[in-house]
């Protein structure tokens, strides 16, 4: 399975120019799409969940034209919004069966499988008569996912699906995604929790005001923040003056001062160590260094 | 394109998710249960008083419960239907459901289907309920068919229809609450002001579409039903597809793009066209009838033959007739007649005319047939035609009289619409009467320009009919069977018209007095077969009974060898003509009445009879079965057929304001008998003065209605006479019958000013006289017309009173008199060696025009009282004088009885005066033993008394009166009051022990007035009511201010009936409430300030009470009554200013 992005463009009615010519590709496993808020991750995912027409270029999925086979590529397709909710008057099985149907399977012997197997991967199945609404906030993401996932499809596309969980049902969360694409799927992963990528994605795209800035790998990133990463110990004064100069990435307070985390290309004038970078740093290494200083490279 | 399967899981979690919504359960549940109410309160026994018309008529019991229901789920759909898009949007649901692979088609059927099923289903619910209560009420039976038929006439439309428009406007607008305001706007606008307008093409629920399905007939004009629902069921669907290509979700199947396209363009233009149909059928209706009017405009002065016999063949062949009608026919006017003129239906196809024999030419022009004969026909000279045609009747084509709103105006009954029929041709059904057309009648029919003229003419009738083997015939005449299986009706008598009807009857006969009483009804409809059961022996006496009284009241004979009573189709409607009182359902010796006598409340035997024995037991009396039925059928045919048993004709249903339960008690039935006692049998006829035969008919039919009028002003505000009266006083008798589209007024016109002629003749030529002259006249033009030439010649012979000047000022005269009361006395007398009673009053006319007064009496008999309406109709009053007053004349009346009289009524006829009919109670009567008897009339001179110079009076009725309505009253209750206001008259009739929230005016004699004897009447309050009366004053100086105080309701004095009894106080508006009369609160105004006085109404007098004197300036003087009393209401009436030195 693969997805095929060629100079994609979406301008809407307002003239806000959402996409500028979006080349990528996406190939089976999980694919993290990531970006700050206004990026256009969720103008690029609705045009890929067939919610909405692109103003120019193509996607193709195999050999699929996305608009002009909606109905095949639909077929195949599974979706998580980012505030999804359930029908109130649905329990957690109906509404599973619900997706069930819709995604083709028709025999009731076969989904009603198909929907206990689901319920048990997601671990809902001691809930599954409980209404869809009066479940907790990471048992509804899971059952989003759960939905999404039924009925195989080929092309999952989950929408800022961490967002507001604790970190025991992120990691969980995370854990079933990474789960699920050791199937034979594209995962889609739209964030901007950099740790929900770099803990599962192989590949990734960097999307900044409509545009792909980086399309590659995670480690790539981090490999561009090595040495630029800096941890140093300050005053109250000191730390004050970091601020202004440096892109801080965290502050801890200690009984002298600050042990204070930058992203910097040097750090002339104070006093400091190299840490090992991880995806946040490059992430914002790479959006503070390479995108907004305007420094171009290909990649 | 379409997947089923994609369909069916949408539409399975609707369902699920509708079904699973509270809104849609309590919503159901109270529907079930309030049906389920309504149902067990007016289909079972349980309820008080079950009205007979569900029972009667099966079908309306489903009828009733999908109606209903289809109202309250059109307003709810509009709001589940048009949450569907909302509730996936706000759940943001949308998005992971639009992903899936199935076309637009796919999600908004499969939704479509789900609030479809879900509804469907509760109708069934709500039908099952129904068949419930039907199946307890063994005496009704089922009828499957309009269990099948109902749910796919009101409520498949109306689901599909309103939830694709809701669909649609949720998809364009993407806001439900504006959906769903809009979509209420609509719903309101298409049940309270479009509703019928149009022929029902915006009643998209079929809430005033008739539907009503008879036992004979099914619906009334079902091609007009499938129109009109269709175009709801094709607008739903096409709003549907609509749906599907505007719904904000990217499009996945081309195929389904395009067929939603043309599926949509398909269905909303299908019903576009439908729509067409209906309107532009509708509209030829009204063109054709036009161009009829137009055609009897042109032929209008064309004297027609007179038909002077008539041989009808007719073969009835499945929905046609097949006619050859002859006609035996003599020109006897003075004119040459080169043509000949027939009127006859226009979907009737004429094939060939015979005039001696020879096939001749003719012209067709809608309804009339023109005939050019071969040479003229000269006056006196006779011949035969031969008319041939067959084909069916459009009865839509009727009543060329009657105008359009009329014609057009719902009529239901429970809310339930029934269509108007006023004939039918049918496989198994015929019912022909003379208003279809459908035999050829001479001349033009009615024409705008002459509205009274009628052109009624005596004729011999010979009536063959061939019909289905099974079907009865019905029509006039000695019936005949013939040895070809065809019946002949012949009838020895002329007859002016005469009627057809062919079903699947059941007779029963009865010969009474060599009258064969028939009764045709359809098998299974002998509703009153239990309650007459025991009478077999009696029935015969119970009928001649009722003949007996009726003919002694009419003073007229029955003069046919039958009558019968024939069901006829519920839809079956008739209307009062310009022409006569008597409607299509009364023809000769036949009475037409609707299956199972549906809409009479009265005839709901089991229903009557019950709550006599009800009404027995409790007050311990003894009356056996056999009695009480006897009483139970003997109402409801006096009630029903003759002018008896009044308060029986009170129906059930749309007569819930006062004035409509008044004109049902004083009006009489439309299935009276009376046109075969008069109006069949004799004619006056008069080109210039056609009036005068409704004029004749009116009299005839009411001469002694003095009693009516007073119930009826008592109960409705205003009698008929009054209500005539006000119209006399715009405009002329004449305008009124050229210009008046209220036909009820109308007739209530024609009746005061036919009163009044008649009284006119015999105040000059004397009453009894009259009434001998009359007779005899009739007796000697029966079965022929009487010219009113003739008659006034004859008027003339014998009295030397020539009518014929009067006429025109009768017709024409633009004012009407007003007459005075006053000194109305009554004395024990000596006359010689006799007791006898000198009735003594003054009356004045003071206008520009001279008028007349009836005088009549009620006299006290040995067992006192008056006797009720009860038993056998009102009580009459003997009429003793008529008395004619020159304009500005003044006359002292003196009456002599020989029995004591208890109530004097003085009717002032044609007059300014409310009451018209004034009635004075005579209580108490002294003895004189000096008084001389007077009988006779005195002229007095009109003079002012002097005291009069020093008075002002202000009247409720004057400009110096005025009102103020509470204040802080809710918006809805004043728009709701006015509302209702508007529907009704300036005076109503008051029920004193529930009056008015607000000030409402009502005449009754006790008031104070001029000509007007009114007050304004509301209940007792915080004295946020008030009315002012505001007086200019003439002079400075001390004065008196009074009070009128009315004798009734105030003063507790009783109305006259409650049944026997002497010296009874009358009901509820009586004596028992003279505890609770509290007192009046003025406020008055004057030089010193203002002062509150009180009358304490317990110590009141009757008339002026004086409430004080105080020091006034000229100029404005004020007195205010406030509502704020302890007693149930507050009377405003008049205030008097009286200047003392």
């Amino acid at each position: 399975m693969k997805i095929s992005i060629e100079g994609l463009n979406k301008i809407y009615k307002n003239g806000n120019r959402a996409l500028k010519d979006i080349n990528i590709e996406i190939e089976n496993g999980m694919f993290g799409l990531l970006g700050p808020n206004g990026a256009g991750k969720s103008s690029l995912m609705r045009i890929l969940v067939t919610l909405m027409k692109p103003t120019s270029g193509s996607i193709r999925v195999n050999d699929l034209d996305l608009m002009k086979h909606r109905k095949e590529v639909r077929g195949f397709l599974g979706y998580l919004s980012q505030d999804f909710a359930f029908f109130a008057k649905l329990k957690t099985w109906e509404f599973l069966d619900y997706a069930a149907s819709l995604a083709g399977l028709n025999k009731r012997v076969e989904r009603k499988a198909a929907v206990d197997d689901m319920l048990e991967n997601v671990g809902l199945y001691e809930v599954r008569e409980r209404m869809a609404n009066k479940l907790s906030g990471g048992m509804k993401r899971r059952l989003g996912i759960a939905q999404a996932l039924i009925g195989d499809p080929k092309i999952v596309v989950v929408d800022e699906p961490t967002t507001g969980l604790d970190p025991d049902e992120r990691i969980r969360f995370r854990n079933l995604l990474s789960k699920m694409s050791q199937r034979d799927i594209i995962i889609i992963l739209s964030t901007h929790i950099v740790g929900d990528i770099s803990s599962t994605c192989r590949s990734m795209a960097l999307l900044n005001r409509g545009e792909v800035v980086y399309h590659g790998s995670p480690d790539r990133i981090i490999e561009e923040a090595k040495g630029n990463v800096w941890q140093i110990s300050a005053t109250n004064a000191e730390f004050e003056v970091i601020k202004e100069k440096f892109h801080v990435i965290s502050t801890i307070p200690d009984r002298d001062g600050w042990e204070v985390q930058v992203v910097a290309n040097n750090i002339d004038g104070f006093h400091g160590i190299n840490v090992a970078p991880n995806l946040e740093h490059g992430y914002v290494y790479f959006m503070e260094y390479k995108v907004n200083n305007s420094f171009s490279e290909s990649y | 394109m379409l997947s089923l399967l994609n369909i069916k899981t949408v539409a399975r979690f609707e369902i699920k998710t509708l079904l699973r919504s509270w809104f849609f359960r309590i919503f159901s549940i109270l529907t079930l249960i309030i049906l389920g109410f309504f149902d067990l309160m007016i289909i079972t026994d349980v309820g008080p008083n079950p009205p007979w018309l569900f029972r009667a008529i099966p079908s309306s019991i489903p009828y009733f419960n999908l109606l209903i229901f289809n109202l309250v789920q059109a307003v709810i759909i509009v709001f589940l239907a048009s949450d569907f898009l909302k509730r996936d949007k706000k759940l943001d649901t949308t998005d992971v459901i639009y992903i899936r692979s199935m076309s637009n088609g796919d999600y908004v059927i499969g939704k479509t289907i789900g609030v479809f099923v879900v509804f469907f289903m509760l109708n069934m619910a709500v039908l099952l309920l129904a068949l419930i209560f039907n199946f307890v009420q063994t005496d009704t039976p089922v009828v499957w068919e309009a269990y099948f038929y109902y749910p796919l006439i009101i409520s498949l439309p109306t689901l599909l229809y309103i939830t694709g428009l809701s669909f649609l406007m949720m998809v364009v607008l993407r806001n439900q609450a504006v959906t769903f305001i809009i979509l209420l706007g609509y719903i309101a606008s298409t049940l309270f002001f479009l509703t019928a307008r149009y022929n029902y093409v915006f009643d998209y629920m079929a809430f005033k579409l008739p539907l009503m399905y008879s036992d004979f007939t099914g619906f009334g004009n079902l091609d007009e039903i499938r129109i009109q629902r269709g175009i709801y069921l094709f607008t739903g669907i096409g709003f549907i597809f609509l749906t599907i290509l505007l719904i904000k979700r990217l499009p996945q199947s081309k195929g389904m793009t395009g067929f939603s396209y043309l599926a949509a363009m398909v269905f909303v233009f299908f019903s576009a066209y439908l729509s067409w149909i209906h309107i532009s059928k509708h509209n030829s209706i009204a063109r054709t009838k036009a161009k009829m009017i137009e055609m009897n405009n042109a032929f209008r002065n064309e004297s027609p033959v007179n038909i002077d016999a008539y041989s009808i063949d007719l073969a009835h062949e499945g929905e046609e007739i097949n006619v050859r009608a002859t006609m035996r026919f003599s020109n006897k006017s003075s004119d040459i007649m080169d043509k000949l003129l027939f009127s006859l239906n226009p979907a009737l196809e004429v094939s060939e005319i015979t005039l001696a024999e020879n096939s001749i030419n003719f012209q067709r022009n809608h309804h009339l047939v023109l005939i050019t004969p071969g040479a003229p026909i000269h006056p006196g000279t006779t011949g035969e035609i031969t008319i041939k045609y067959r084909g069916t009747v459009n009865d839509q084509l009727c009543y060329l009289d009657i105008e359009p709103e009329s014609l057009g105006k719902n009529y239901n009954l429970a809310f339930m619409n029934i269509d108007k029929r006023y004939g039918f041709i049918e496989e198994n059904f015929v019912h022909l009467t003379p208003e279809v057309l459908w035999y050829p009648i001479a001349g033009a029919t009615y024409s705008p320009e002459n509205p009274t003229f009628h052109n009624k003419q005596f004729s011999k009738y010979n009536i063959n009919v061939t019909s289905k083997k099974g079907l009865k015939v019905i029509s006039q005449g000695e019936k005949v069977k013939n040895a070809d299986g065809s019946v002949t009706f012949s009838e020895s008598v002329p007859l002016p018209q005469v009627s057809l009807t062919i079903g699947e009857f059941v007779e029963k006969s009865i010969e009474i007095d060599h009258v064969k009483f028939s009764l045709y009804h359809l098998d299974g409809h002998d509703f009153f077969a239990p309650y007459i059961s025991d009478l077999s022996d009696t029935l015969s006496s119970v009928i001649k009974e009722i003949k007996t009284d009726y003919e002694l009241d009419l003073n007229l004979d029955y003069y046919y060898k039958n009558l019968s009573l024939v069901e006829v189709p519920i839809q079956i409607h008739s209307y009062p003509r310009r022409w006569s009182s008597y409607q299509e359902v009364v023809q000769p010796q036949m009475l037409f009445v609707p299956e199972k006598c549906a809409p009479i409340a009265i005839a709901d035997l089991k229903g009557t009879y019950d709550r006599e024995k009800d009404r027995i037991e409790r007050s311990n009396r003894a009356v056996s079965d056999r009695e009480l039925q006897a009483r139970v059928l003997n109402r409801f045919l006096r009630a029903t057929f003759t002018n008896g048993f009044a308060g029986g004709r009170i129906r059930n249903f749309n007569q819930q304001n006062p004035q409509e339960i008044a004109r049902a008690i004083t009006q009489s039935s439309k299935y009276e008998i009376f046109p075969n006692y008069y109006s069949f049998i004799y004619h006056v006829k008069s080109g210039e003065w056609s009036i005068l035969n409704q004029a004749f008919e009116s009299y005839i039919a009411g001469e002694n209605e003095d009693m009516m009028s007073l119930i009826r002003r008592r109960i409705g505000g205003l009698s008929g006479e009054e209500n005539a009266n006000q119209a006399l006083l715009k405009s002329s008798f004449e305008e009124i019958l050229k210009t008046e589209t209220d036909r009820e007024l109308m007739d209530e016109v024609i009746k005061a000013k036919g009163n009044y002629l008649f009284a006119f003749i015999q105040n000059r030529v004397g009453i009894d006289n009259f009434r001998t002259f009359l007779s005899k006249i009739l007796s000697a033009h029966k079965f022929k017309s009487l010219d009113i030439e003739v008659f006034n010649k004859e008027l003339k012979k014998e009295f030397g009173f020539d009518l014929e000047p009067h006429l025109e000022d009768w017709l024409k005269a633009g004012k009407i008199p007003g007459f005075l009361l006053s000194n109305m006395n009554a004395y024990e007398i000596r006359d010689g060696e006799n007791t006898r009673y000198q009735v003594l009053f003054t009356i004045t006319n003071e206008e520009e025009i001279g008028g007349l007064a009836t005088v009549s009496f009620r006299i006290m008999s040995s067992f006192g009282g008056f006797g009720g309406f009860g038993g056998g109709g009102m009580p009459s009053l003997d009429l003793e004088r008529i008395i004619y007053l020159e304009p500005n004349q003044r006359k002292e009346v003196g009456i002599v009885l020989d029995g004591e009289p208890r109530l004097m009524v003085i009717n002032t006829l044609i007059s300014k005066n409310i009451p018209s009919a004034i009635s004075h109670f005579f209580n108490k009567i002294e003895r004189n033993e000096k008084l001389a008897p007077f009988d006779g009339e005195r002229i007095l001179e009109i003079t002012q008394p002097r005291d009069k110079e020093f008075e002002i009076i202000v009247d409720n009725e004057d400009e110096g009166f005025e009102l103020v309505e509470q204040k802080n009253e809710s918006p809805l209750k004043r728009w709701l009051d006015i509302q209702n206001d508007a529907d009704q008259q300036k005076y109503t009739g008051i029920r004193f022990n529930r009056p008015p929230s607000s000030w409402k005016a009502t005449a009754q004699p006790e008031f104070y007035g001029k000509y007007v004897l009114s007050a304004y009447v509301t209940s007792r309050g915080d004295g946020g009511r008030k009315a002012i009366w505001n007086a200019n004053i003439r002079e400075t100086g001390m004065h008196e201010i009074y009070y009128y105080v009315g004798r009734m309701p105030v003063r507790g004095r009783g109305r006259p009936g409650g049944g026997a009894g002497r010296g009874r106080p009358g009901g509820a508006d009586g004596n028992n409430r003279q505890q609770n009369q509290g007192s009046y609160l003025f406020t008055i105004h004057h030089d010193d300030g203002i002062d509150d006085v009180e009358i304490d109404l317990a110590n009141a007098e009757e008339g002026w009470n004086l409430m004080g004197n105080f020091y006034l300036s000229s100029g404005p003087a004020k007195v205010v009554l406030s509502n704020k009393t302890e007693g149930n209401l507050v009377i405003a009436d008049a205030v008097k200013w009286v200047k003392i030195d």
